[in-house]
């Protein structure tokens, strides 16, 4: 394993896995949380099916969501071509690998934050309102900083989902190859036993992050601020 | 002046029909109904958190029926208090004044002030889950009053402290309305209601049935609610004719049910009220003036403050008191029938 991590082409996979993973989930979080607010609190046409429609990347064969992603994110397409003219590309790019992987894991983002939104009391909201708050004051002084705890959550299991992905990334773009693809590669190609290494190290920096993401979270959790004032005392 | 026009509001089973009212400027302004009358949805209409479906909320001149929240001049104190859990007591405060983009120098100065005039500086930097209800609730009027609204609305204010703190809590809101602000406080309380209105408005059902001084409201009730709540449990409503070649009017409670009394002879409909203090009790049929005697069955005899209160079945419940020395040497008990009589001019008709 010590082997594999000094491998260049290991080292730079796994480090583009992070940043992908990383990098898709900030972005997706800048229209999901006001999204998943809107799910929360607002009463629209549709909305229920708007709720189920959220959860579709997760419940599809996620290589047909990256067929779909394809159709949207090519030169072909309005929105790939409008993106190349400004320099952007997607396929077979970093860009392209951050998009499938947050697609996919979008879901988990949008579902955490929504019951997040959806805790805070509605009492707290007008309050502020009738504070002379307008809405989207009350959003990033009320309504976000009491959710903040659902949506953290959200924003670890869609990154740690995002770095597992493979079946919409490898569509999209199957170099530079992401840790996933990486893997897959080397086991048709070696055979196990050149593959587990590598699979090892994944997991194992996977659980890192994981555990030190949710270390994060905890302490920013009100209860374990309790608790380590207590034992301050 | 704010004032309500006709406001109607529906949601679900519930409605607010037709109400209007006024609030003088600095006028201490109670609104008075059992629980689900509408006076909590009232206010928060008056506070632009819900819309009426028609109807006029006037401040000064200025229609605020369709303004946002947070360009009404209205603070409202929730019956809940709805502090914010994620800020110390010096942000609560300060909240609104944050949001006017007040300097640093200025906020920290009114909530010094507001502090100081609510006696709660030396709580300033905790957080509202470790306050009392009485320590959050002048953290909740400290945060309103820093907007300086021109009316202020408060939810049931008393409801969620204890006596003491009552009587301490009364006397801030006297002091908060002497300095000029407007309040419109809702209470399903009658006794706070007499301690705190300089007028009163009754809502039940969704509908405002009486409104005036608490004098006029509670001495000439319009409703078994408002009766009861004031101690008139001789309270009924009753169908007007008139006696023939009499002055007397006939007051039907129940079909063969007439008590007698004086009034305005046009009235067809009303209520009468017979103050318990009024009604004569004798064992055998008495040899008296009153038009009113009935011979009834005892029902309930319980102890009460001056005595014993006992309700009497004469076809229509009566209430009468007692004191325990008559209770005793009449051997008085439930099952006993007894007369009760009044005079027809101790009855007071209400339209």
């Amino acid at each position: 394993m010590f082997q594999v991590s000094q491998n260049r082409d290991v080292r730079e996979s796994i480090l583009l896995t992070l940043a992908a993973s990383m990098l898709g989930t900030l972005l997706l979080a800048i229209p999901g949380i006001p999204l998943s607010y809107m799910l929360a609190r607002k009463q629209f046409p549709f909305r229920r099916f708007v709720i189920g429609l959220v959860d579709l990347p997760v419940v599809i064969p996620h290589s047909a969501a990256g067929i779909a992603l394809l159709g949207f994110l090519s030169k072909d397409s309005f929105f790939g071509s409008g993106m190349a003219h400004l320099g952007i590309e997607f396929i077979g790019k970093p860009a392209g690998i951050a998009m499938a992987m947050a697609f996919v894991s979008l879901p988990f983002l949008l579902n955490a934050a929504r019951e997040g939104f959806a805790s805070v009391p509605l009492r707290l909201e007008q309050a502020a309102l009738n504070l002379g708050a307008t809405p989207s004051q009350v959003f990033f002084t009320i309504s976000l900083p009491l959710a903040w705890r659902s949506i953290l959550s959200g924003l670890i299991m869609m990154f740690a989902r995002g770095m597992s992905e493979f079946g919409a990334v490898v569509i999209i773009a199957y170099h530079p190859m992401t840790s996933s693809v990486m893997l897959w590669e080397w086991f048709g190609a070696y055979g196990l036993k050149y593959a587990r290494p590598i699979a090892v190290l994944v997991i194992l920096i996977s659980l890192i992050f994981f555990i030190l993401l949710r270390l994060l979270s905890k302490n920013d959790d009100p209860v374990s601020r309790k608790k380590r004032k207590k034992n301050d005392a | 002046m704010l004032e309500l026009r006709n406001i109607n509001y529906e949601t679900g089973n519930f409605q607010l029909h037709n109400i209007s009212f006024r609030v003088e400027d600095g006028e201490y302004f109670v609104l008075l109904g059992p629980s689900g009358a509408g006076k909590s949805v009232l206010l928060e209409l008056i506070a632009g958190l819900t819309f009426c479906d028609s109807g006029n909320i006037i401040f000064k001149g200025k229609d605020y029926t369709d303004a946002p929240a947070w360009k009404r001049p209205f603070g409202l104190v929730f019956q809940d208090l709805s502090l914010f859990p994620h800020m110390n007591v010096y942000d609560n405060i300060a909240y609104s004044l944050k949001r006017l983009k007040l300097d640093k120098n200025s906020i920290s100065q009114s909530v010094e002030e507001l502090s100081i005039e609510l006696e709660i500086q030396h709580l300033l930097y905790r957080k509202p889950d470790s306050l009392s209800g009485g320590e959050q609730q002048r953290v909740a009027l400290a945060r309103t009053l820093a907007l300086k609204p021109s009316v202020l609305l408060l939810d049931e204010p008393l409801s969620a402290v204890d006596v003491s703190l009552q009587h301490e809590l009364r006397a801030l809101l006297r002091k908060i309305n002497r300095n000029g602000v407007s309040i419109i406080h809702v209470t399903h309380s009658f006794e706070e209601a007499l301690a705190m209105a300089q007028r009163v408005s009754i809502i039940e059902k969704g509908t405002i049935i009486h409104t005036g001084t608490a004098h006029e409201v509670f001495e000439r009730p319009k409703s078994s609610f408002i009766a009861n709540l004031s101690g008139h449990r001789n309270f009924f409503k009753v169908r007007v004719s008139r006696e023939p070649d009499s002055d007397l009017l006939r007051a039907e409670v129940s079909p063969g049910n007439p008590i007698y009394c004086y009034g305005n002879p046009l009235l067809t409909e009303g209520f009468v009220l017979i103050n318990h203090e009024n009604i004569v009790l004798s064992l055998d049929k008495p040899d008296l003036s009153t038009r009113n005697n009935f011979h009834g069955v005892i029902t309930d005899l319980h102890p009460s403050r001056h005595g014993f209160e006992i309700t009497i079945d004469a076809g229509i419940l009566l209430h009468a008191q007692l004191t325990a020395e008559s209770v005793q040497k009449f051997s008085l008990e439930q099952g006993s029938k007894i007369w009760a009589c009044f005079k027809a001019s101790s009855v007071t008709l209400i339209d």
